[in-house]
């Protein structure tokens, strides 16, 4: 049984690019009706992507901006649907992608946490189970019931952290959010995701901290123009990229 | 069957469904001194406008014309509110979305709870203002359950499909706050339906929304059971529900390439 498999994975997208001087109605519907619309530009995100991941083992995936990495990571997270092959996840699915997106401004940490915990699929005895865990492990202290428009970045990311990660998932995925908070926090992260691990979950990282993957991945995924170009162990892959990037 | 599994959604996600009507309803206030008070004073002030236009001014020549008034504006604003809002519900929500972690029916069901919410708590004053503008509650108030289940279910529907279409075309919201006017002009709520002259009586035929109002306005003065035309908001209701259950499934997949 693995956590995630995908099978050989393309995903696409198509957009059309605005030229300059256009983007009003007007120049839309004249566009339209002449037929001289910019053409749609298709971008292949992800070319060919098949892994394997077994239960709390971790996968880091390297590359440059635009490589996939994130498009890769959302797919896994069921935002997007791929165009061919599959994607299968077992279990619950933790997102450490944009900590704290969701947040509303003028509520209070407390009820920003109940909406998160019930978003990413916790029930509501289930969450209110974990609640003084989430309060403990954020360290807002007194911010806890204050409005999150009064929170530092730092205290954001705290908050979405706890939440994130108490639904105690099988599979973790996360973008770029292991650099949370100060040293000790980082320390206290880190932590809760190797426990996470110890209980069986599964992590998928993109990260641009060689250091972070080299610490935390048995295996290395590199992502190149959405094809892959390496998977194998971390040190090996690693040490190809840190190579091809001077 | 779509509207099956709709509902099979939004059962399974009850607790979520609330807790975001709760977000809705508490967070539009906070901060505000009147707070829920700010819900009451818009309609409020919309209602002294028009009876003094339409009851003084220029005579509709209904009697008791602020009561009247009341009995129909109040849902027209639910209706309103609900339909306008739910258009943007999707794109209002696109950070729960994104992530593909709900379920893209579940902000137009969230709209239309928390409007249906903030009438139903407003309601108690509208009676009591009704009666202090002279028209004492009768036992035709007993229908009110009826419209505002109907009415609920046609919000609900109409936020479903147009929450939905906003997304890849996002005019739809600037339409919707076009039009809204509009219909409001063509619904006997500023003047009573017996008021249009026949030859355009086939506009409140068509409208929905017309004897749903007619319904509101029974009920409220005291005029009984509802015309037979509020099968047609349920009808549609329930067509504009099927329809968004389609829609969202359909979008599902693509929802989070879009927000």
């Amino acid at each position: 049984m693995s956590a995630l498999r995908l099978t050989d994975v393309h995903k696409r997208f198509r957009y059309r690019p605005q030229r300059p001087g256009t983007g009003s109605l007007k120049s839309a519907v004249l566009g339209w009706l002449r037929g001289n619309r910019a053409p749609k530009v298709e971008v292949h995100a992800l070319a060919g992507v098949s892994l394997e991941l077994a239960p709390g083992e971790a996968l880091g995936l390297i590359g440059k901006n635009g490589a996939g990495k994130s498009t890769l990571l959302r797919l896994v997270a069921g935002a997007y649907r791929p165009d061919t092959g599959r994607v299968e996840v077992e279990g619950r699915i933790g997102r450490l992608l944009e900590l704290g997106a969701g947040f509303h401004p003028d509520l209070s940490g407390a009820e920003n946490a109940e909406i998160a915990g019930l978003v990413a699929g916790l029930s509501l005895a289930d969450y209110r189970a974990r609640r003084a865990e989430i309060q403990a492990f954020s360290e807002l202290g007194d911010f806890w019931s204050a409005p999150v428009r009064t929170y530092s970045n730092g205290m954001l990311l705290r908050l979405g952290f706890a939440v994130a990660t108490a639904i105690e998932p099988e599979l973790l995925v996360v973008d770029e959010e292991l650099a949370v908070g100060d040293a000790g926090f980082q320390a206290k992260c880190n932590a809760r995701i190797q426990a996470l691990r110890d209980r069986g979950a599964a992590l998928l990282v993109a990260s641009h901290d060689l250091a972070v993957l080299e610490r935390l991945c048995e295996r290395v995924l590199w992502l190149e123009g959405g094809a892959p170009r390496a998977l194998g162990p971390a040190a090996e892959v690693l040490a190809d990229y840190r190579e091809a990037s001077c | 069957m779509a509207l099956a599994r709709l509902l099979r959604d939004y059962a399974a996600r009850g607790a979520l469904l609330r807790v975001l009507t709760r977000r809705e309803l508490v967070a539009r206030y906070r901060g505000t001194a009147l707070g829920f008070g700010w819900s009451l004073v818009q309609p409020a002030a919309t209602l002294v406008v028009y009876a003094l236009v339409f009851g003084v001014f220029v005579q509709v020549g209904v009697e008791r014309y602020p009561a009247f008034l009341c009995a129909g504006l109040v849902p027209w604003t639910w209706f309103a509110q609900a339909t306008a809002m739910g258009t943007t519900s999707l794109l209002g929500h696109a950070p729960f979305l994104k992530h593909g972690a709900m379920s893209p029916a579940i902000p137009p069901g969230v709209i239309a709870l928390a409007t249906a919410v903030n009438f139903v708590l407003t309601l108690p004053l509208v009676i009591g203002l009704i009666a202090l503008l002279g028209i004492a509650p009768t036992a035709s108030l007993a229908w009110l359950p009826l419209l505002i289940a109907i009415q609920a279910l046609l919000c609900w529907g109409l936020a479903l499909c147009l929450g939905v279409v906003c997304v890849p075309y996002r005019d739809l919201a600037q339409l919707v706050t076009t039009l809204l006017p509009l219909a409001f002009v063509l619904t006997p709520v500023l003047y009573p339906a017996s008021k249009v002259p026949p030859r355009f009586a086939w506009v409140l035929t068509i409208n929905p929304l017309a004897p749903l109002m007619e319904g509101y306005q029974r009920a409220l003065l005291g005029g009984g059971a509802p015309p037979l035309g509020v099968l047609l908001p349920l009808g549609v209701g329930l067509v504009a529900l099927t329809c968004g259950a389609w829609l969202a499934e359909r979008a599902r997949d693509r929802i989070g390439e879009e927000l």
